[in-house]
């Protein structure tokens, strides 16, 4: 029996009133407002906002900073994803062995996930410290000295392995479920048609997971275009000679530091495109019809 | 599985678990060494004369205490506030039939591709005429309500069956309490992942905190640590010290929870 809903949708209307009333004014009204900004000069300690259209983008373009922390965060990109999900990977197949203590090691290698970016941030800038940290320590052992957070070219990749080490868990956990997910009467067959462990992992498994490692890279690669607290904590202002300075490093710089909130606007604007791109890419190769 | 093969498996994951701990077993040893133990080029495991000294000085100096406070506030009332609105619109976008309801969900499920690092500008500028820096309303503002979390709670609202809410109708149950006595019961799972992640990430939470206050009393903890390590540098014995405070009562927590955490998790990945 269909029961009189009409009476009951008003209800409706009410419970979603508070969550659409709240994104409207906080995040939708705020990402036109950035948009606005983008188009003006505008210093927060001065008065006068001046209507400039694209000149902030123009300017972008030809900014040497602005340009070192795009290369930045594509480095970033390419460091921590491949890595981050490869050995996620090895480790969840390791895992997935039916071995056991299982969920304590998934606890361990999960934990950096939940403690704060600040503290570990800390840790690691310590642990990477030239002459008291355990790193050159242990490496005094066999002569080799290394300057990691102190060095042009050794800063990035040193602040990178720090967010793999910190976000790892998540892939392991992710592809932990995926890997369970894959029924066992296909391991069966491969191995009733006799293939070997090596190529059953590449031609079956890894195929199967496909879904995984598409949503775990963009997951990677969202991280990476956003990164900031690592940097933050780990880097000398974005240094040494902004080697280190992400796109967000470098607007919260503009924007809080010197006040510019037209031209920090138009960064966050190049920032929102490259996320609305990779989310399309997603959703594109996501959807495609799977089958096993 | 023969032997050689388990033990290359243990001893991978055993290699890669103790390289994944280090850095928190190491910092956690060392915070009890004097500084001496610190600066030295010939560091020990285990602390020689252990020493509570460090936390002491952290403890004395900084506002550690107030900045634990603030993050417990801001962290409580922000997951009681998104488990409660989201999972109201969730049950609502499930579970009613009204005009534009697939447009609130599509715009609700679109502001998830709006970065935070891009708000923050117009938040900020927007705050500050509001009277909102340095205020707590003005650290939670941001995150009140989750898309995220509506998301979630719509998926696991949309499995409750329809008769069951219906019959509730007819017995002349209210619309609200309905869903605090039936549907909410009934998705407590979902909820519980859902207030995990929530607690922690706000917890853990630095961009918008260290933006938005400036008085040393409204710091939340990762941004008390970031003001308290700016100003010691390489006092590492205080800046180690420090950091374990802030690590060590989430590890706790963790550790104590870590079964519906990582379920909650694997729960989400599998369904993004």
């Amino acid at each position: 029996m269909r029961l009189p809903r009409i009476a009951a949708d008003g209800w409706g209307l009410l419970f979603v009133a508070p969550a659409a009333t709240f994104f409207l004014v906080v995040n939708i009204f705020p990402m036109f407002y950035a948009l606005f900004l983008s188009f003006h000069d505008w210093n927060l300690l001065s008065v006068s906002k001046s209507f400039v259209f694209l000149e902030n983008y123009y300017s972008l373009f030809r900014d040497p900073a602005f340009l070192r922390s795009l290369l930045n965060t594509f480095l970033y990109c390419v460091i921590t994803v491949p890595l981050g999900l490869g050995v996620g990977l090895a480790v969840a197949v390791l895992l997935n062995a039916k071995i056991r203590a299982s969920a304590l090691f998934r606890t361990v290698y999960f934990m950096p996930v939940i403690t704060s970016v600040v503290a570990s941030g800390y840790i690691w800038s310590w642990l990477y410290d030239p002459t008291f940290g355990f790193i050159n320590q242990l490496l005094a052992g066999i002569g080799v000295q290394l300057p990691f957070l102190e060095s042009t070219w050794m800063a990035l990749p040193s602040i990178a392995v720090m967010s793999v080490w910190k976000n790892l868990g998540f892939n392991v956990v992710v592809f932990l479920a995926g890997l369970q997910g894959i029924p066992d009467y296909v391991y069966e067959a491969a191995r009733i048609d006799g293939t070997s462990r090596w190529r059953t992992f590449w031609k079956v498994t890894l195929p199967l997971l496909n879904p995984t490692v598409v949503f775990l890279s963009v997951m990677g690669v969202m991280h990476s275009l956003k990164i900031f607290g690592e940097v933050f904590v780990m880097s000398d202002d974005g240094g040494p000679l902004n080697s280190t300075a992400s796109v967000v490093y470098q607007v919260v710089e503009t924007a809080f530091q010197s006040h510019r909130m037209g031209y920090g606007s138009a960064m966050t604007m190049i920032l929102f495109l490259m996320i609305v791109a990779v989310t399309v890419f997603q959703m594109k190769v996501l959807t495609k019809k799977f089958t096993y | 599985m023969n032997r050689a093969r388990r033990v290359t498996i243990y001893g991978l994951l055993i290699a890669g678990g103790l390289l994944m701990i280090f850095p928190f077993v190491w910092s956690v040893l060392s915070s009890f060494k004097p500084p001496a133990e610190i600066l030295t080029l010939n560091p020990q495991l285990v602390p020689r004369e252990p020493t509570l000294d460090n936390y002491r000085e952290v403890l004395a100096s900084g506002s550690f205490g107030r900045w634990y406070l603030n993050s417990l506030i801001v962290a409580v009332i922000v997951t009681v506030s998104v488990c409660l609105f989201s999972s109201l619109a969730g049950y609502s976008l499930a579970k009613y039939r009204y005009a534009g309801r697939t447009v609130i969900f599509m715009a609700i499920l679109s502001t998830m591709m709006i970065p935070a690092e891009m708000l923050v500008i117009p938040w900020f500028i927007t705050g500050g005429y509001l009277g909102l820096s340095d205020t707590y309303l003005g650290i939670m503002f941001p995150g009140l309500i989750s898309a995220f979390g509506v998301f979630l709670m719509k998926q696991f609202m949309e499995g409750i069956p329809d008769a069951l809410i219906e019959s509730a109708r007819i017995d002349g149950t209210s619309e609200v309490r309905i869903f605090f006595r039936i549907v909410l019961p009934l998705v407590r799972p979902a909820l519980a992942s859902l207030a995990i992640f929530t607690f922690v990430s706000n917890w853990d939470a630095f961009l918008w905190p260290l933006i938005i206050t400036n008085d040393r009393a409204l710091f939340t903890l990762p941004v008390g640590l970031q003001s308290f390590a700016g100003a010691h540098g390489v006092e590492y014995h205080l800046v180690i010290a420090a950091a374990n405070l802030v690590v060590l009562p989430v590890l706790v927590v963790f550790i104590v929870l870590q079964k519906q955490i990582i379920q909650g998790i694997a729960l989400t990945g599998v369904k993004g």
